[in-house]
């Protein structure tokens, strides 16, 4: 533009200033309206899940108000575009893919727009709340070799729990879900209602896993992955464990009741805080965790 | 990433464009810009209609081809891009004349017409089809560097909007939006054009650049025999090809050998000249000597072909500098001057003062001695020429030392006037006597020193000023008696005039006191076009002026009348003036009423449209209003009941009115239970009073039903009561 003004000014062609100033006009509109779009533009997360996994893809909705183009930033994802009518809202599906555990409570994007003539890309961080907050659970690691050793303590008759299987304990009402097998038809033209078998097996002490986090963020993560698939596989065999971790709020120790409650507490466990400049409490040196 | 990576990256192709609108408008782009150049001559017909073609066709099948593009397409197209340059190199070799870019525009347009025209082939990308686009710029600036004339703006304007359409399809396209974006295609237009307009107005206006010489093509054709032009004498072409020696130029009768002060006809807003030039000047035609009391003549030989002195044949003619033109002053930049004749006028080369070259196609220019140039072809509607004049304008302390008895030139040499020179310039029919009168008594209001007189600088400036102050301009002035003198009526009689009677006056008054002065006519600048960079001389800007001889700076300029600026105007002050004129002589009377109306219709409207849909929405907007009032506004997601609650709680003596309400709107909405009459009129009340007034404290009435519930209330629990 400046070779064209120069060639104007010089060859004392009037049209040809005219003509220039209009390309010129044109680059500049093309190049500054975006950015006064964008300091316009909203993007408001509607709906995403309660929980991930770290490096898989997580589809969150976006509205937005206008055409878009969005890059997830932290964490990172796909570019997705919020293509669509010219005006008005519209939702897009924003894939994120968390490289660590943790609790998203919120996404930061890049929203992007070339509008209206498409010669410049100008773009804008936001930080786009969350609908919900997002747990992001650890990836399932290689379990390390756990012995799960039975309770020898001294003492009474073990509890007893009710089960599927096992020692035969009584009977009770039949609910819905019950297999009709369990019905015991005795029972039933005694009491005039439906009653069905009740098997009872012998309640384990819970699994306790102590889980204390390195400080270094890979370390950790991979204690975290680890201990995702050791109480997976845990939870496979049926016996009940307690989990030990550090949270924000403080160390929770609380029973974990299935593969997406473990995923949780993963998500939200952080290193304990350091003590005079040192990791406080015993710290596996294969990886920090601990039974 | 290595540079070689870098430019294998950028030369990757690009994922096929889909867009048909965006590749549509880019096309239309092109062929308005091939059409704009065959409009100005660049390109001829057959290119054209080639350039057209091509492009429709080839970006058809770009595009049908524009998943999987030919192989072979690339190397086709590379050749035939390496071909038109080797077309344009030889071209321009042999036919261009150095430092003429006009030699080298034609050829220019050909070549990226040739290389749109090929490239149209090879477009299956986004990018590809962006270029196309912008090479169609290419081609609009060579058509817009040949355009004297406002006949481009409707090319401009339709390949702008084909530019704009498809660059807001390419957006779409990249954003992946559907439907016509109006607003967008609407507010970048403005936005354009708004910028656009800013741009024009604050750049600063094309200078004619010394380096470039102008297009010296004439649209006429050269005469056979200069007898052709004359007006019985053979052989010296005259201004005139009438048998009266007259000629009208929108209705202008002075380029003749005469200039006849008693008639005049009414003088047109017809463009007879468009003019680009350096700055601002008086374009002479010609100059008068012999003054008769009625018209200006000329004392030349201007019948005598020996006495005429012509240039050696060949553009550009190079004028000899008179021996005072070539004295003190400091030469400044030329003025180049390039004249475009939009009427078939004189054969005068209009030019400023001391003309130094001419660029014209002629076979020769005379120069009859007067500072007249003529030319030898005829000069009709079409010729273009250029003139380089290096006018150095005298300072007002140069030309009063210039008149001091005893004062040499600084160029040593002796004035170039000659004894019959003077003589003519001095001449009056008759003594003048009044007029004499009139001007000794001007020049004795002249301080002066005591070894010299009056000097000729101040006489000429007082003679003005006096001018300035006793004459009315005006063209509507009665014709001249017959035998009554011009300069005796106008001096005293009317004191009505224009510029004839004006300068003419001066001239008798100047030549009174032995000062050697002149009659010129010719062209002032008219009004100046920022988009053609031309100054536009109508009819009615031939103007006639003074001319009076300083020593050793020669014939120096001066306009009594007085009426002509000369300032150099910017795009800017021409775009505010042009556009200030514009707004007032609009409608504004009926303007004003209609955006009045649309004012009041459109505020009438949003009222409606704001009104509530039902009682219900107008008694919970109130409520709103008013607990917004009070630094309470409704929370999102907020019930009204719950929200009454909350004002309730802040407002104690409204407790029960509040809760009155929000439970009758609450159950007619959701219970569809309607209120009485007399209950929706207590409701929308209290909202009413709610929303204006700061607090209603005590003074809040529920509705009917609820205050007979607070009256049962009060009885039963007076402690509970509002105390009413």
């Amino acid at each position: 533009m400046a070779a064209w003004a120069g060639v104007a000014h010089s060859s004392g062609s009037g049209w040809v200033q005219a003509v220039g100033a209009l390309l010129a006009a044109v680059l500049l509109v093309g190049m500054v309206a975006p950015v006064f779009l964008l300091r316009r533009v909203s993007a408001v997360c509607t709906a995403n899940p309660s929980d991930g996994e770290a490096r898989d893809r997580v589809a969150v909705t976006v509205v937005t108000d206008r055409p878009l183009r969005i890059r997830p930033l932290r964490p990172t994802g796909p570019v997705a575009r919020a293509g669509g009518p010219a005006r008005g809202p519209r939702s897009v599906e924003v894939e994120l893919v968390p490289s660590r555990r943790g609790v998203v409570g919120s996404v930061a994007v890049e929203l992007a727009t070339c509008a209206p003539l498409g010669l410049l890309w100008w773009a804008r961080e936001v930080e786009v709340g969350l609908a919900r907050p997002l747990h992001v659970a650890p990836r399932t690691g290689r379990p390390s070799p756990l012995k799960v050793g039975r309770d020898d303590r001294p003492g009474g008759a073990p509890e007893r729990v009710p089960a599927g299987t096992g020692e035969p304990r009584g009977v009770r009402p039949y609910a819905s879900g019950d297999p009709r097998r369990l019905v015991h038809w005795p029972v039933t033209s005694h009491a005039g209602k439906l009653m069905v078998r009740e098997s009872e097996r012998q309640r384990d002490d819970p699994v306790t896993v102590d889980l204390v986090l390195p400080h270094d963020p890979d370390r950790a993560e991979a204690a975290a992955e680890r201990t995702m698939a050791q109480i997976t596989e845990v939870l496979r065999t049926g016996h009940e464990v307690v989990l030990a971790t550090d949270e924000p709020s403080g160390r929770v120790t609380r029973g974990v009741s299935d593969r997406v409650d473990l995923g949780r507490r993963l998500a939200r466990a952080v290193p304990p805080p350091l003590v005079g400049g040192e990791e406080a409490g015993p710290v596996d040196p294969r990886g920090g965790e601990r039974r | 990433v290595s540079l070689w990576q870098r430019v294998v990256q950028a030369n990757r192709p690009g994922p096929p464009e889909h867009s048909v609108p965006f590749r549509a408008a880019s096309a239309a782009a092109v062929c308005i810009a091939a059409a704009a150049c065959w409009r100005q001559g660049e390109l001829s017909a057959a290119m054209c209609l080639f350039t057209i073609g091509a492009t429709v066709v080839g970006n058809v099948v770009s595009y049908r081809r524009r998943a999987r593009p030919w192989p072979a397409v690339k190397p086709i197209l590379a050749a035939c891009a390496v071909g038109g340059f080797v077309w344009f190199i030889a071209t321009v070799t042999h036919n261009a004349t150095p430092g003429d870019i006009s030699t080298v525009e034609g050829p220019l347009a050909v070549l990226f017409a040739w290389v749109l025209s090929t490239h149209a082939f090879d477009v299956p990308a986004r990018k590809d089809v962006a270029y196309s686009l912008a090479g169609s710029a290419a081609l609009m600036a060579v058509a817009a560097a040949q355009s004297v004339d406002l006949s481009l703006a409707g090319y401009v304007i339709g390949w702008g909007a084909c530019g704009l359409f498809g660059l807001v399809s390419m957006w779409k396209s990249i954003a992946e939006v559907r439907g016509v974006p109006w607003r967008a295609l609407a507010a970048s237009t403005l936005a354009v054009l708004l910028v656009g307009a800013a741009l024009v107005s604050v750049l600063p206006a094309p200078r004619v650049s010394a380096s470039l010489i102008f297009p010296s093509s004439s649209a006429g054709s050269e005469v056979g025999s200069p007898s052709d032009l004359t007006d019985g004498a053979a052989s010296l072409p005259a201004h005139a090809a009438d048998p009266h020696g007259r000629i009208g130029v929108g209705g202008f009768l002075g380029f003749a050998r005469s200039l006849d002060t008693a008639a005049r006809d009414t003088l047109g807003n017809q463009v007879v000249l468009r003019v680009r030039a350096s700055r601002p000047n008086f374009w002479i035609g010609e100059t008068y000597d012999e003054w008769n009391g009625e018209s200006w003549l000329q004392s030349g030989d201007t019948s005598g072909g020996p006495g005429v002195p012509q240039l050696p044949p060949g553009s550009p003619f190079t004028i000899p500098a008179t021996v005072d033109e070539a004295g003190a002053l400091v030469s400044g930049p030329p003025d180049i001057q390039t004249f475009f004749l939009a009427q078939s006028g004189p054969n005068l080369v209009f030019h400023a003062d001391q003309a130094q070259r001419v660029y014209i196609q002629s076979r020769t220019l005379l120069l009859p001695g007067d500072g007249t140039i003529v030319s030898s072809t005829s000069m009709g509607a079409g010729t273009v020429y250029t003139v380089v004049s290096d006018d150095t304008e005298a300072s007002g302390a140069q030309l009063r030392l210039a008149t001091l008895p005893g004062w040499v030139p600084e160029s040593g040499l002796a004035p170039a006037l000659t004894a019959k020179e003077r003589r003519n310039d001095l001449q009056r029919p008759h003594p003048y006597p009044q007029v004499a009168a009139l001007a000794r008594q001007i020049a004795s209001g002249i301080p002066t020193s005591a070894t010299s007189g009056p000097r000729t600088y101040d006489v000429v400036e007082a003679v003005e000023q006096w001018m300035s102050s006793h004459v009315r301009y005006t063209t509507d002035i009665p014709r001249l008696p017959s035998g009554a003198d011009a300069v005796t009526s106008f001096l005293f009689g009317s004191r009505k005039g224009y510029c004839e009677q004006i300068s003419t006056a001066t001239v008798v008054m100047l030549r009174s006191l032995g000062i050697v002065a002149r009659e010129a006519v010719g062209y002032v600048p008219g009004s100046y076009n920022p988009i053609t960079d031309l100054y536009d001389v109508e009819a009615k800007d031939a103007h006639a002026w003074v001319q009076v001889w300083f020593p050793g700076y020669g014939w120096e300029n001066f306009d009594p009348t007085a009426v002509v600026p000369l300032a150099n105007p910017t795009p800017g002050s021409v775009f505010a003036h042009d556009l200030a004129k514009s707004l007032g002589g609009l409608p504004w009377i009926p303007i004003g009423a209609l955006v009045l109306g649309a004012v009041a219709a459109w505020t009438l409207l949003r009222r409606r449209g704001r009104r509530p849909a039902t009682w219900s929405h107008q008694v919970a907007n109130d409520l709103a209003r008013g607990g917004a009032r009070r630094g309470r506004p409704r929370r999102a997601g907020e019930t009204l009941t719950a929200y009454g609650e909350r004002l309730a709680r802040a407002d104690p003596g409204g407790r029960d009115a509040l809760l009155a309400v929000t439970a009758l709107v609450e159950r007619y909405t959701y219970g569809g239970i309607e209120p009485t009459a007399e209950q929706l009129a207590g409701a929308l009340a209290f909202a009413r009073r709610y929303r204006t007034t700061g607090r209603i404290g005590r003074g809040g009435r529920p509705p009917p039903q609820e205050r007979a519930s607070a009256n049962a209330s009060s009885k039963e629990a007076p402690a509970a009561s509002s105390g009413r």
